[in-house]
């Protein structure tokens, strides 16, 4: 009888899974960001006896997926989940639908949880069409234990003349910081250790480990400028990646490649995440996803790593009176990078019913608490609750104070009046992309900043009269916020 | 009636061959825009701005620089170990099927194995090198190396394939001719250039028009490499119409560059039988 009845049970079960529709998602190749899509995706479709297929593809052709998927109406993807920054483009091509309505769903909690920098992030002129599952933006991660170390403090005195902030607050601090500690063995576990890691290959998301070195000095502060976090280009269009204060970013980028960092220029962002939790390297900017892996099986360092705003300097270069600004306090300007992975519907699917079904689940409260506090899923910490529902992070090794100081830090940075939100325009992706290929002949010494950035600046112009100057400005000025 | 029977594939034939090739004649010719689906005829505009990219230009010289080398590397390496595993040696079977191996494996499992041995912290050739008191080498991470890196796993992937076209032309040389060579008092090396070499050449030419083809359309290793850095190091013209085509979604501008890429090769491989039938290296 028990027999039969498990018969007709799994019969039944499997009858409904059969009978259940497939949802596409395209994500990201994993573990991260899609990591949390599959698991997520086998509980719902066991709750709901439908099924979710996670097609993943490169960080660097996960774009251009979506850009043929939508210049051939493809039925491909039901879901897209993918950067923030792309928003603009996803919208003009008419290939994601508005949320709006959805969103009145009180189980989403949506008003009352979701901070307003989040909210603005997931909107695009006036209606919201992606869902942040994760709130991207980069700062400083150092080790509490090297850089309180007494002796090294003293150390650093006698060569540098000066004593060092824990944690350094400026870039030039950060520099002379990083090549103390660089090319030595630091912590006494035989290895030679590195002071400072970022990413440097082209096609491995370089660009943005350059933005928070670029930021501080082409930033004008929110006070003296017509909108927060202005970097790219000026309110009309005028390219300003080839102004002093980003040329003297990169300058420092580079700088520190060549004083602080370990050599070669095939780093990638695996590297500086593992370079950080197996202990070779004392400090690296990186978007949150430290915090967590410093927490998982392999890590070295748990509980070891601090975090901080991205340091900042003390002058930023003024791109409306053209002149350089001396700053009494150090001037931080911490950047949004992608802003963050975002679910979308695509306008093709034949289910945004069911879709949203599972949205809702992926971001609600407990699902997504869970997700900000697991070193796999890449996605950091977006809503209010997340700060006061520490549950997941002490049950993946954390104190609850260490968790707090990483919480906090993450919405420091978020809620910074100086941050930059990434840029959301169509055309986003070629732009960085041409920066990032001009970025990255500056660190091979094919050109100068100078050089490079003056090149950049003229293709940014044939992208934006290619793509409809005044269409730009016009999407440019809504993504800041001034239209 | 006894043509409807070939009906079906000649639909076929025009739907998957002769109307991709007119479209993207068409496509060179013009403007699209993928929002929009907006298709705008600009005439010849796409490859007058090539000439003007300097972007362009230096792929295109890479590209060239890059074949030469990889197929120069591989005919010399190809002649002597064709030349050797042609003799009674030791291993000759063994050799023979080790050396076929590299050709058979995926061009993408083996940039990702190349990648992993040519890591720079972690690589096992820097490891070696260190035994030989040799300084760990920046294999991708600086423009020279990373472009005879590319090189490197190009050569030792391919030259099996000029191995083994070249022995199997040695092969067929009657004994006979070679014999009666020896038989007159030539030595092995005047019958190897002066008949072995002499003999075999249309096969030699054909498999480095092939091997040229083939090097000409590299991508795999240049994406998982290298990424077309460090800055533009190796950024190769393939690669460079990819980055343009599929990442800028500027199809026009790619497929005119591909146009461009296809008659240049054509263009160069009629001069080159030309030459080859003037030399009396081909009939």
């Amino acid at each position: 009888m028990l027999s039969i009845t498990a018969l007709l049970v799994v019969g039944i079960s499997s009858l409904a899974w059969a009978e259940g529709k497939t949802i596409k998602v395209l994500a990201m190749t994993g573990p991260w960001v899609s990591g949390p899509v599959k698991v997520h995706g086998e509980e719902w479709g066991k709750m709901t006896g439908n099924r979710v297929e996670v097609i993943e593809v490169a960080f660097a052709d996960l774009f251009p997926k979506m850009q043929q998927a939508a210049a051939t109406r493809s039925k491909a993807f039901d879901i897209l989940l993918a950067g923030n920054i792309w928003m603009a483009d996803l919208v003009g091509w008419g290939y994601v639908i508005s949320l709006d309505d959805y969103l009145k769903d009180p189980e989403v909690q949506y008003e009352e949880d979701v901070p307003d920098g989040i909210k603005l992030k997931n909107m695009f002129g006036g209606k919201t069409y992606g869902l942040i599952c994760d709130n991207d933006n980069m700062y400083l991660f150092y080790r509490k234990d090297i850089l309180n170390n007494p002796d090294y403090r003293e150390q650093f005195k006698e060569k540098y003349g000066y004593y060092y902030n824990v944690p350094p607050q400026t870039l030039d601090e950060l520099i002379d910081v990083a090549e103390f500690f660089n090319g030595w063995d630091w912590d006494n576990d035989g290895e030679v250790e590195y002071g400072f890691v970022r990413s440097t290959k082209r096609g491995a998301q370089t660009y943005f480990y350059s933005l928070p070195w670029v930021a501080p000095y082409a930033v004008v502060p929110r006070d003296k400028a017509p909108a927060q976090g202005i970097l790219y280009f000026t309110p009309d269009m005028k390219p300003l990646v080839n102004s002093p204060g980003w040329i003297k970013g990169i300058e420092k980028f580079v700088e520190m490649g060549q004083r602080g960092c370990g050599p070669g220029l095939d780093w990638v962002r695996g590297d500086v995440i593992n370079e950080m939790i197996l202990g070779h390297a004392a400090m690296a900017i990186d978007w949150g996803d430290i915090g967590p892996n410093s927490h998982d099986k392999q890590s070295l360092v748990k509980g070891k790593i601090g975090y901080a705003l991205p340091p900042g300097s003390n002058e930023y270069w003024d791109w409306q009176t053209q002149q350089w600004v001396k700053t009494e306090e150090v001037n931080y300007a911490p950047v949004h990078c992608f802003n963050g992975w975002s679910f979308f519907i695509t306008s093709t699917t034949d289910y945004p019913d069911l879709c949203w079904d599972f949205i809702k689940y992926m971001i609600s409260p407990e699902i997504s608490a869970k997700d900000v506090a697991n070193p796999f899923s890449g996605y950091q910490p977006w809503r209010k609750s997340h700060v006061t529902n520490l549950e997941p992070w002490v049950e993946a090794g954390w104190t609850e104070e260490e968790a707090r100081e990483y919480i906090a830090n993450t919405l420091a940075v978020t809620e910074h009046p100086n941050a930059v939100i990434d840029m959301r325009i169509p055309g986003s992706a070629e732009y960085m992309d041409v920066y990032e290929l001009y970025l990255t002949t500056v660190l091979s010494g094919e050109n100068t900043a100078e050089e490079a950035m003056n090149m950049c600046a003229e293709e940014w112009e044939a992208i934006t009269d290619r793509l409809g100057r005044e269409e730009q400005i016009k999407f440019y000025k809504q993504h800041l916020g001034l239209e | 009636m006894k043509y409807t029977l070939i009906l079906p594939i000649v639909i076929f034939v025009l739907a998957l061959a002769i109307f991709p090739l007119i479209f993207s004649i068409y496509m060179s010719l013009s403007k699209w825009n993928p929002a929009t689906q907006h298709l705008k005829f600009i005439a010849f505009k796409n490859f007058i701005d090539m000439f003007n990219d300097p972007r362009f230009i230096h792929a295109f010289k890479l590209s060239f620089a890059y074949v030469g080398t990889v197929i120069c590397i591989e005919l010399v390496l190809g002649i002597i170990i064709a030349n050797l595993l042609q003799r009674e040696i030791a291993g000759k079977n063994f050799l023979r099927v080790a050396y076929m191996l590299p050709m058979l494996l995926s061009p993408v499992a083996i940039s990702y194995a190349w990648k992993m041995i040519l890591d720079y912290k972690r690589g096992p050739l820097n490891y070696f090198l260190g035994w030989l008191g040799i300084a760990p080498i920046e294999w991708l991470g600086k423009g020279d190396t990373a472009f005879w890196s590319l090189v490197m796993v190009d050569v030792w992937q391919w030259t099996p394939f000029m191995i083994f076209t070249i022995l199997a032309a040695f092969e067929s040389i009657p004994e006979e001719l070679l014999e009666a060579a020896v038989v007159d008092g030539a030595s092995h090396a005047r019958v190897f250039f002066e008949i072995t070499l002499p003999t075999a050449l249309p096969i030699i030419i054909t498999v480095i028009l092939l091997r040229t083809i083939d090097a000409f359309k590299v991508f795999d290793t240049v994406y998982i490499l290298t990424g077309g850095g460090p800055g533009t190091a190796t950024e190769t013209l393939n690669f460079y119409i990819y980055l343009k085509g599929f990442r800028a979604f500027n199809l026009g501008y790619g497929t005119a560059m591909s146009w461009f890429q296809l008659i240049i090769i054509i263009i160069m491989f009629t001069y080159f039988m030309k030459f080859m039938r003037k030399t009396g290296a081909m009939r």
